[in-house]
C-alpha cells in the first residue's frame, strides 16, 4: 500500500515538474499584440541597424547638433515634435511646435545649414523661405496685413508683389 | 503535521514567484547623435597611437596597423573636442554637461572639472609648451587657463570681447578670432595686434605665423611675411563613388570644409565630400586627393614631426596617412 501511494507520489511529483518546465520554456517568449492599444509615452526613437537615430519623435526633442557637438539655438528655444537624421547622424529636418511662441515649423537642413522654413505663427501669419548661398533667397507670405513675395539674388532683393519696396 | 502544511506553503509560494513573469522594457535616451560617429582625435605618441572621442562620450586609444581599439573612458555625456597632456598624461575634454573635464590619460578617471560661465563648450586649444589652454562657449564667453598655474583663469583685454581664441603659438600667442579680423594677444607681454580683412574663421596657424582661414565652401591662406592672402581655393569637385559600378564619379560642385591643418610646405583640407586635399602652400596647386573616408571627416590631427595625419569621420572610420 505504501509502495502504491510512493509511485502515485513521484508520477504526480514528475507531472508537476515536466509542467512547470514546459511552462517556464514557453514564457520566454512573449509576443505582446498591442496592435488595438494607444501607446502613450515621451519619446520614440528610430534607429537604423548600426544604432543610428534616424527618426525621433519626443516632447521636448534634443537641441540641435552638427558636426561632433551640439550648437546653442537660444534660451527657451525648447522644440517638440519629428526630427529627421541621414545616414550620417546629422539633422536634416524637422516638423516641431516651439514651447515659448507658439509657432510650428517645418525644415529642410542641408548638411549644414537651414534651406527651407515654413512657419505659421499663432496669430496667422504664415511664411516659406527657401535659401541659396550667395544672398539667394525666396520669401513668401501672407498675414492680415497683406501677402508678400520676395525674391533675392546675390543679396538683391525684389519685392513681386509691390513695386515700390525694390531696391533701385 | 501543521509544520509540513507550512513546508508545502512556503515551496508553493517560493514556485509560484519564481515562475511569474517578469515583462520590463528597457528604456532609452532622446539624444539625436550618431553613437558611432567620431568627434575629435589628437595624437598620445608621436606616431601611430592616438585618442579618439565619441559623440556619446566614449575615448579610445587606437594605434595604427592594429584592429580593434582600447577604451580609455566612457563618459556619461558627449564629448566635442579634446587635448592631450604628454607631460602629465592627461587628457583634457570638452562636454556638452559636465563642462571641461581632465581625464587620467591610463584610467580614464576624472581627476578634476574646469567650470564655464553660463553654456558648453566644443571646441579646446592647449598648447604644452606654454601651458596654455583655451575654449569659447556657445554663448560666445571665451577662456584662458594657465595649465601650470593649478589651471589658473587669464585675464583676457576687454578689447577681445567677442572675438574667440582658437589657436596658441610655441611663443604663447593666442589667436583669435574676430568678426573680420585676427587678434593675437602675447599675454605675456599684454600685447595685442591685428591683423585685418579677415573673412572666414581660422582653422591653423603654421610655425612662421601663416595662417589657414574657411569661408563655408572656401578657404584661404594668409602669408604673414607679406601680409596678404596668398589665394582662396574650393575643393574643385565632389568625388561619389558608386558602390554599384564600383567607380567613382566626380560632380563639378564644391561642398563645405570642415577641418585643415597646415604643415610646412602643405596644406591639407577636409570637407562634406569626403575627401582629404593636400595642396602647395607657396601656388595653391591642389597636389592629391585622398578618397578613403567612408563618411564626412569630422576631425584631423597632424604628427608633431608632421609626418603622419590622423582622420576620423562620422561613420566611426579612423585612417592613418604617412605623408
Amino acid at each position: 500500500m505504501k509502495n502504491v501511494l510512493l509511485k502515485l507520489i513521484v508520477a504526480a511529483n514528475t507531472l508537476v515538474t515536466i509542467g512547470l518546465l514546459i511552462y517556464v520554456v514557453r514564457s520566454h517568449r512573449i509576443e505582446l499584440d498591442i496592435s488595438d492599444q494607444i501607446l502613450k509615452v515621451r519619446g520614440l526613437v528610430v534607429t537604423d541597424s548600426s544604432g543610428k537615430e534616424r527618426v525621433i519623435i519626443g516632447s521636448p526633442l534634443p537641441p540641435a547638433q552638427s558636426f561632433g557637438y551640439r550648437f546653442y539655438r537660444g534660451d527657451n528655444s525648447s522644440v517638440s515634435g519629428i526630427m529627421l537624421y541621414d545616414h550620417e547622424g546629422q539633422e536634416r529636418s524637422g516638423y516641431v511646435t516651439d514651447d515659448s511662441y507658439g509657432n510650428v515649423f517645418f525644415t529642410l537642413d542641408s548638411k549644414t545649414s537651414q534651406q527651407a522654413l515654413f512657419v505659421a505663427e499663432p496669430q496667422g501669419a504664415t511664411t516659406l523661405k527657401v535659401w541659396g548661398e550667395n544672398g539667394n533667397e525666396i520669401n513668401l507670405g501672407a498675414s492680415d496685413e497683406g501677402p508678400w513675395l520676395t525674391v533675392s539674388e546675390n543679396g538683391k532683393r525684389q519685392n513681386l508683389i509691390r513695386e515700390e519696396d525694390n531696391e533701385k | 503535521m501543521k509544520n509540513s502544511k507550512l513546508v508545502i506553503g512556503f515551496i508553493f509560494l517560493v514556485v509560484y514567484t519564481s515562475c511569474r513573469q517578469q515583462v520590463s522594457v528597457k528604456s532609452g535616451k532622446l539624444t539625436g547623435i550618431n553613437p558611432v560617429s567620431y568627434t575629435d582625435v589628437v595624437y598620445k605618441a608621436e606616431l601611430d597611437t592616438v585618442l579618439a572621442s565619441t559623440f556619446d562620450g566614449k575615448i579610445y586609444e587606437i594605434i595604427n596597423g592594429r584592429s580593434g581599439r582600447n577604451q580609455i573612458a566612457a563618459i556619461e555625456d558627449e564629448v566635442y573636442s579634446m587635448v592631450y597632456d604628454f607631460g602629465q598624461d592627461r587628457i583634457i575634454v570638452a562636454t556638452l554637461n559636465s563642462e571641461i573635464l581632465v581625464l587620467d590619460g591610463e584610467t580614464g578617471e576624472t581627476l578634476r572639472k574646469i567650470g564655464l560661465k553660463e553654456a558648453w563648450s566644443y571646441d579646446l586649444y592647449y598648447n604644452e609648451q606654454v601651458g596654455i589652454l583655451c575654449s569659447y562657449d556657445v554663448k560666445g564667453n571665451s577662456y584662458v587657463w594657465n595649465v601650470k598655474d593649478n589651471f589658473n583663469t587669464l585675464m583676457i583685454p576687454t578689447g577681445l570681447k567677442g572675438a574667440l581664441p582658437r589657436f596658441i603659438s610655441e611663443d604663447g600667442a593666442v589667436y583669435f578670432d574676430g568678426v573680420s579680423s585676427i587678434h593675437v594677444w602675447k599675454y605675456l607681454m599684454n600685447e595685442v595686434t591685428e591683423i585685418e580683412g579677415v573673412k572666414g574663421k581660422l582653422i591653423d596657424v603654421d610655425h612662421e605665423g601663416n595662417c589657414l582661414l574657411f569661408s563655408n565652401k572656401q578657404f584661404a591662406f594668409y602669408s604673414k611675411e607679406t601680409d596678404d592672402f596668398r589665394f582662396q581655393k574650393r575643393h574643385p569637385d565632389w568625388p561619389m563613388y558608386i558602390a554599384d559600378r564600383d567607380t567613382t564619379i566626380y560632380i563639378p560642385l564644391s561642398l563645405h570644409l570642415i577641418s585643415g591643418v597646415l604643415t610646412e610646405k602643405h596644406i591639407y583640407t577636409c570637407g562634406l565630400d569626403k575627401s582629404i586635399r593636400k595642396w602647395d602652400k607657396l601656388s595653391g596647386e591642389l597636389i592629391e586627393t585622398f578618397l578613403q573616408h567612408p563618411g564626412t571627416t569630422s576631425a584631423v590631427a597632424l604628427s608633431e614631426d608632421e609626418s603622419q595625419l590622423v582622420s576620423v569621420d562620422l561613420m566611426g572610420e579612423v585612417k592613418f596617412w604617412d605623408l
